[in-house]
């Protein structure tokens, strides 16, 4: 290792930890170490004849990142975490090939629920993912390995996807940060689709900085980095979702309140409109659009999905473009109730999730005394925000008992620097040492 | 690497059941979407809805 060049030793260190902590983790579906190794070596060549001064066209030069297996990268087959499905392609998907044009080297696919189609990070054809903060933990999914990959230094920062959640839960469960961007700023050519009109691609990484540089190289925009000033903003706090998450969870989202108030910034408690109806609108819409995305695969893999999945397409099929279309509609004026809830404010933030990481085997979880499905759980704070099209960051605050809590930020569509300044004002509000800056102090 | 043994088999008894409990829920949550309260309304169709 002395040998080698600052990139290549960032690059190793990513392997090593990826060979020794992958066979407990199962962060990675699939691994390519010696290509690492070789990309790593190429950019350190090239840095080296440029001299002393970094490559500004590349940001990322030695950054091993990890990219769930529903994005394509040339090379290695994308499986989606399904039985059977595989596809080769010999082209990098967009954000991929970005990051990469900035130097990123990819060390491998990340695991993720089977299509995506999952919030607690488990597969019964690949393996379930575990919790880098402990392995009996859920990490929560869909973008399972990115975030265990990131949170167990497996790579440095990943590519997710997230639908209902699947950035932003598993971030928050494995302590690191995970951004849902405004919805159709990063390309999803390339990317397995779920449900079209609620998708977003975006990044995991140990902080934020790290993360909107990601972002930013994702975008192609360039922007400066997050400053942790809120000095005269007004922030909305979502007081109902913090009355269903359990103690230590709310006792952190407290503090890091505090740390805002203390920034500057005034809050203000928010009473957000109907949740059971955006629990529906949620649910019928991608139910009906998930089925579209698998129609042309659905009768030859059918016996292949999980039940459980399977239960979550199948529907689609009989409900109808009449119950999918005024779920859009309403969708429309849970927007507009939604807007006029936050007019005024500059950003809302929220639990993440209302738990800390649930053992993996539970099938339901304790809040306050009241038993509740893990999976509907893992969902309450988050899903509702994927109907708004605006970007929304999970962002670590502390540890409690040992696991990390996430407080998110929710933003109006294209608002991204505004939460990632909440968001980085927050960051390890809470205390435990969650927040990593490995990354950030080797740029 | 946990499995999830009691639910990976596709074929065991009740995974048509569970379908069929998704689809009446989604049912039963569709008809509680009033179509009154939509009338004119267009389907939502991206960020732009904020403008």
């Amino acid at each position: 290792v002395s040998a080698m060049g600052a990139i290549e030793q960032r690059v190793e260190a990513a392997i090593e930890a990826t060979e020794r902590l992958n066979p407990t983790l199962n962060a990675y579906l699939h691994l390519d170490l010696e290509g690492a190794r070789a990309e790593a070596a190429e950019v350190e060549a090239i840095e080296v004849a440029r001299g002393t001064a970094p490559d500004p066209r590349r940001p990322l030069a030695g950054m091993p990142i990890c990219v769930k297996d529903i994005v394509d990268v040339a090379g290695m087959p994308t499986t989606a975490g399904g039985a059977e499905w595989v596809r080769h392609p010999d082209r990098d998907a967009t954000v991929v090939a970005r990051l990469r044009a900035a130097g990123a080297i990819v060390v491998g696919k990340g695991n993720t629920n089977e299509f995506a189609c999952g919030i607690d990070g488990r597969n019964p054809h690949k393996g379930d993912c575990r919790n880098p903060w402990d392995p009996t933990r859920l990490t929560g999914g869909s973008s399972s390995g990115p975030a265990a990959a990131v949170a167990g230094g497996l790579a440095a920062a990943a590519i997710g996807t997230d639908t209902s959640g699947s950035i932003r839960v598993p971030a928050a469960l494995c302590g690191v940060v995970g951004i849902r961007p405004t919805r159709g700023l990063v390309p999803a050519d390339g990317v397995v689709p779920l449900a079209w009109s609620l998708d977003a691609v975006g990044p995991l990484a140990k902080d934020v900085a790290g993360a909107a540089l990601v972002l930013d190289l994702m975008t192609g925009r360039e922007s400066p980095p997050p400053r942790p000033e809120v000095s005269g903003m007004r922030l909305g706090l979502a007081t109902e979702l913090l009355a269903i998450s359990e103690e230590p969870v709310a006792e952190a989202i407290g503090l890091a309140v505090a740390a805002l108030r203390e920034a500057g910034a005034e809050i203000v408690e928010v009473t957000l409109p109907d949740l059971a109806r955006a629990d529906a609108i949620h649910r019928i819409v991608q139910c009906c659009e998930v089925a579209a995305a698998h129609a042309s695969w659905f009768e030859r893999q059918r016996d292949l999905y999980a039940p459980e999945v399977r239960a979550r397409i199948e529907p689609g099929y009989v409900l109808g473009a009449e119950a999918y279309l005024r779920a859009q509609r309403h969708r429309r004026l849970f927007t507009r109730d939604f807007a006029a809830a936050i007019d005024g404010l500059d950003a809302l933030i929220a639990p993440t999730v209302p738990v800390l990481a649930p053992p993996i085997e539970a099938e339901e979880v304790t809040i306050r005394g009241e038993r509740r499905g893990t999976r509907s759980a893992l969902l309450s704070c988050a899903m509702l925000f994927s109907q708004l099209d605006g970007p929304a960051v999970s962002v670590p605050i502390g540890l409690r008992e040992g696991l990390p809590v996430g407080l998110q930020v929710i933003g109006r569509p294209y608002a991204e620097q505004t939460v990632l300044r909440v968001a980085t004002t927050a960051e390890g509000a809470a205390g435990g040492e969650v927040v990593d800056r490995g990354w950030r102090a080797s740029i | 690497v946990a499995s999830l043994a009691s639910v990976s088999d596709p074929n065991r008894p009740g995974a048509d059941a569970q379908v069929a409990a998704e689809l009446a829920e989604l049912e039963a949550l569709a008809a509680a979407l009033s179509a009154a309260e939509v009338d004119g309304v267009p389907p939502v169709q991206g960020p732009q809805e904020w403008e």
